[in-house]
């Protein structure tokens, strides 16, 4: 569809522009009048003055209008049209290869026996029609409909085929790059977005709407348009015994197996639906001595085509029922309180392999250590205030971190404080005389101030009245916080360097700063929970609470992922590098120097277990943590059906394949002639 | 081209009409003016008690055999008063518009008129440059009048007249004995105001005339101008302007001029001086009947 002029030689009327300008040049000099007296004149340009702007203003529009009037008189003469490309001799095809998952199951070629996939299959339907279409003078659009569906060559003829026919033919024989050695292997792990490789087509049918659609997909279509035909891919006998989901959490102290398994296909190709599922379990049983012991036991299913299966390993058992299935582990000794990893497997030759296995990790936490020292006089021992929170944070956090807490009572004043060896410490009243080097430390009611704090006590300050604080700046920490529901009686003046940020104040004076030094982050609350209401308010539990998501962030959520899925990774340390099955670096974050937080969103394009390799910002060290990344459980159903295929939208054209404009550009001139004769009786005003 | 009005029926009109003067002016013996002072004349005015010295001619008998205390009877004083007439020659009153000059000069030769017909003096002071020129000097009688005016028609305006430096620096304008009228269009830049002062001052009464034409008042040409001052020195002098006129800018000038006249207005008013702004398109005699006799300057 290209703009283009009936009339070429209309455009000679253009030649009334210059003509424009030269009245413009040429216009008739002042005509001379002979007053008695220019004085009233030259007052009148006083009251005329301001509107002088405007008047420029206005003539260079008038100007204007003139000139576009002329172009547009002009084009009204050379007769403006859009002219569609259509060849009715010319064929256009248009080809959508489904690349998702499922195109990967595989089964033996009719023609040669070997085992090809549906993609291989697809890839090579694609070429022979391609080759047709170009040999008979057609036009050929390939479109590769993964996540995010790409042209592989638009409307290409014979001339320019050579590389659509190469990527094609790279597709087909699956191998690597020869330059950059990348897989040229286009089918995706994920799933395939065909509405939105439908709507594609779309431009090509604004184009010529006698396109043809074929779709080379494993999904079958209850109703599929008129305008597209589905191309199955799929192959003789095909089947796939999956895994679509599996997790482990603890039950009475014991960890349960959930596993769900499904067949499809089985039925179908004559195949049994019976076979076991394998479980082994890595560092069973661990603990601070000993690395634990493998575990290996099964489970044989009987899978109804197409019905998934929940398998669940447990202690204690269950009774089978209609989609359930129990194996009881205190029968072979197999009950676990701990493990490292768990593989669970399907031992089946099927024709889609990638769903067979299954990785759990997650079952050994990253410890957290935390320090609580209390001043020796404290009247009730612990301060329940503190070591409930703490208790609370623990459950709450237990799907992340192990929290290890320690509670000392300071006996004496003259006892050493610990100060190193901690991912969190909290001193309440009595500082030690040094700030601990690494770790978040938080400071309560301090009675000094220690070394290296950046702060310094400089008196007490007792409102007549209970005094409520106010925020002073907004921070993660105070998240969900009513800075004034709490109160204070008593508390401490502190004079501070500008490390600190100041996060509550009560009368312009500081009750919590924070300062985040990489290494070391802290906190410092110069007031006692006993002259406080903050203790019984909610707000005392959220801000222990935002302080340990805020400082301790956990590095993922969960432990096992779809291809395709943002994962959101909260690295502790300064450096994210993520490692293929193969130990290989894949890609590597490093936080930007200036930021407080640090996370990174990845998308994973293949199965697999992956390594999380991150800094850690205590002890210098290098944490791994491992996830596991699945093929989407849609997926492993290879022989899906879905409702219905979108119905690309064709737009409806008169038969000729030009479309005079003569319509809109007069509508064009008119507005333009009024805006002229608007803007020339404004100007008479 | 000549123009004028005066002739012996524009002259016969005026003879109802009289000079309606302030009563406070001092004038000279002789005229028909009353004013303020106590003379001879058969007009009461008021009573006093009789004093040593007052002539016991003037005692009135009848009051005295009433309260039997001697009053003299008062009568009113009728003064003979001295009219200057300035007359704007310069050429914006006349140069590119013959009709204001036969009007301003007419208006003048009619204020004179009825001076003498009154019995007054009057002087014809014609402002040229920055003097006054007085070629009739002091007129008394119908008869040396008409003589005077018989010259009227050689009176040439042109170049430019300062209103102030002119009638401050004339040397007969008199003090406290009669009218002064300024005849302008004050359309220049000089300070007209200083002149006002300068006869009130003096304890003249004075009453400005404001001669304007039609295309002054409301002007009838638009588009590209180049409007040509008539005191211009030549193309280049600055009061000559280049304007594209539009309704707007003819609004602005009409604005400008409304401005203007308020302005002298409102000066006047505060210099308790007479102020009347006249178009040259209307008849002499309608202004002086109808304009002046409504501002109170005539009876």
């Amino acid at each position: 569809m290209t703009f283009g002029l009936l009339v070429p030689l209309g455009l000679i009327a253009l030649l009334t522009i210059p003509v424009l300008i030269l009245i413009y040049l040429l216009k008739p000099n002042y005509q001379v009048k002979h007053v008695s007296s220019t004085y009233v004149w030259q007052l009148s340009l006083k009251y005329r003055k301001r509107r002088i702007p405007i008047n420029r203003l206005r003539n260079i529009l008038i100007f204007l209008c003139q000139i576009l009037i002329l172009t547009a008189i002009a084009l009204i003469i050379a007769r403006p049209a859009m002219v569609y490309d259509v060849n009715n001799d010319r064929s256009d095809v248009i080809a959508i290869i489904d690349s998702s998952a499922s195109m990967y199951a595989e089964s033996p070629d009719a023609d040669t026996g070997e085992m090809t996939t549906r993609f291989r299959r697809a890839v090579k339907d694609v070429m022979e029609l391609s080759e047709s279409v170009l040999s008979d003078g057609g036009a050929m659009t390939v479109i590769l409909a993964d996540e995010t569906p790409e042209y592989l060559g638009t409307r290409v003829d014979r001339r320019n085929a050579s590389t659509l026919m190469d990527s094609l033919q790279a597709f087909y024989d699956d191998e690597a790059d020869s330059e950059t050695g990348e897989d040229t292997t286009k089918c995706s792990y994920g799933t395939a977005d065909i509405d939105r490789a439908v709507g594609m087509c779309e431009e090509i049918l604004a184009e010529n709407p006698a396109a043809k659609i074929y779709l080379y997909t494993d999904t079958t279509y209850n109703y599929v348009p008129d305008t597209i035909e589905v191309v199955s891919v799929m192959g003789e006998g095909e089947w796939n015994a999956a895994i679509l989901n599996a997790e482990a959490e603890l039950d009475n102290g014991y960890y349960m197996l959930t596993v769900e398994v499904a067949c499809y296909g089985g039925g179908a190709g004559g195949m049994a639906l019976t076979f076991d599922v394998n479980v082994q379990v890595m560092g069973a049983n661990s603990n601070l001595t000993s690395q634990g012991t493998v575990m290996n036991f099964k489970k044989s299913v009987d899978c109804s085509d197409g019905k998934p299966l929940t398998v669940i390993f447990r202690r204690g058992g269950g009774e089978d029922m209609e989609g359930f299935v129990y194996l009881d582990l205190e029968d072979g000794g197999y009950e676990f309180t701990s493990y490292q990893s768990i593989s669970i497997t399907i031992d089946q030759q099927d024709s889609f392999h990638d769903d067979n296995s299954y990785q759990i990790y997650g079952g050994r936490k990253p410890i957290v250590n935390i320090l609580y020292t209390t001043t020796y006089y404290t009247t009730t021992y612990p301060n329940p205030f503190v070591t409930s929170a703490l208790d609370v944070l623990s459950q709450n956090f237990s799907n992340v971190w192990d929290f290890r807490i320690r509670e000392i009572q300071r006996t004496s004043v003259f006892a050493p404080f610990v100060t190193e060896g901690y991912d969190l410490y909290i001193f309440e009243h009595q500082m030690p005389d040094r700030l601990p080097t690494d770790g978040v430390v938080l400071l309560f009611d301090p009675d000094k101030a220690p070394a290296g704090s950046g702060f310094t006590l400089v008196g007490i300050q007792t409102p007549p009245t209970a005094m409520y604080l106010s925020g002073v700046e907004e921070h993660p920490i105070l998240q969900n916080i009513i800075p004034g529901n709490i109160s204070v009686t008593r508390y401490s003046l502190l004079a501070y360097d500008e490390s600190y940020k100041v996060l509550l104040s009560c009368d312009t004076n500081p009750l919590l700063l924070v300062r985040n030094e990489g290494r070391v982050k802290t906190l410092v609350m110069p007031f006692s929970v006993h002259y406080s209401n903050i203790t019984v308010l909610p707000e005392w539990y959220i801000f222990l609470h935002n302080t340990v998501k805020f400082f301790i962030p956990g590095t993922v959520e969960g432990n096992s992922f779809e291809v395709g899925e943002p994962v959101i990774v909260t690295p502790r340390g300064p450096s994210l590098t993520i490692l293929d099955a193969t130990n290989t670096p894949t890609i590597s974050y490093t936080r930007d120097e200036e930021a407080l937080s640090f996370t990174v969103s990845h998308t994973f394009d293949a199965p697999g277990v992956y390594t999380l390799e991150q800094g850690s910002y205590f002890d210098g060290s290098l944490l791994d943590q491992q996830i596991f990344v699945k093929i989407p459980a849609l997926e492993s159903n290879i022989w899906r059906e879905e409702d219905s295929l979108v119905e690309p939208i064709i737009e409806n054209r008169p038969d000729n394949t030009v479309q005079e404009l003569l319509l809109w550009f007069a509508a064009a001139l008119v507005t333009l002639l009024f805006i002229e004769w608007l803007l020339q009786s404004r100007e008479n005003k | 081209m000549k123009v004028s009005y005066l002739n012996d029926a524009f002259f016969s009109r005026l003879e109802t009409l009289a000079l309606n003067l302030r009563t406070n002016l001092s004038g000279f013996f002789g005229g028909k003016h009353l004013v303020k002072t106590y003379g001879q004349t058969v007009e009461f005015a008021d009573y006093r008690e009789y004093m040593l010295g007052d002539d016991i001619r003037r005692i009135d008998w009848n009051l005295y055999s009433r309260f039997e205390k001697y009053f003299l009877k008062l009568f009113t004083d009728e003064r003979q008063m001295h009219v200057r007439i300035f007359l704007d020659c310069s050429a914006s009153m006349g140069k590119e518009a013959p009709r204001k000059a036969a009007f301003a000069v007419c208006f003048a030769a009619a204020l004179g008129f009825l001076a003498v017909h009154n019995m007054d003096k009057v002087s014809f002071k014609w402002m040229k440059g920055n003097v006054c020129e007085d070629p009739f000097g002091t007129i008394v009688g119908k008869n040396t009048f008409f003589r005077a005016i018989s010259a009227f028609d050689q009176l040439e305006f042109e170049d430019e007249t300062d209103i102030g430096a002119a009638v401050t620096g004339c040397p007969d304008t008199g003090s406290n004995d009669g009218l002064s009228v300024i005849i302008s269009d004050f359309m220049s830049d000089c300070d007209w105001k200083k002149a006002v002062d300068y006869l009130t001052y003096k304890k003249r009464q004075v009453l400005l005339i404001q001669v304007l034409t039609p295309d002054e008042v409301d002007p009838d040409y638009d588009g590209r101008v180049h409007l040509i001052d008539a005191e211009s020195l030549g193309m280049e002098d600055t009061r000559n302007m280049k304007l594209r006129v539009t309704r707007g800018m003819l609004e602005a000038y009409r604005e400008a001029l409304r401005d203007f006249r308020e302005d002298i207005k409102s000066f006047c008013n505060s210099r308790e001086a007479g102020f009347l702004s006249a178009v040259c398109d209307k008849s002499v005699e309608k202004t002086l009947f109808g304009d002046l006799l409504k501002a109170g300057v005539m009876s």
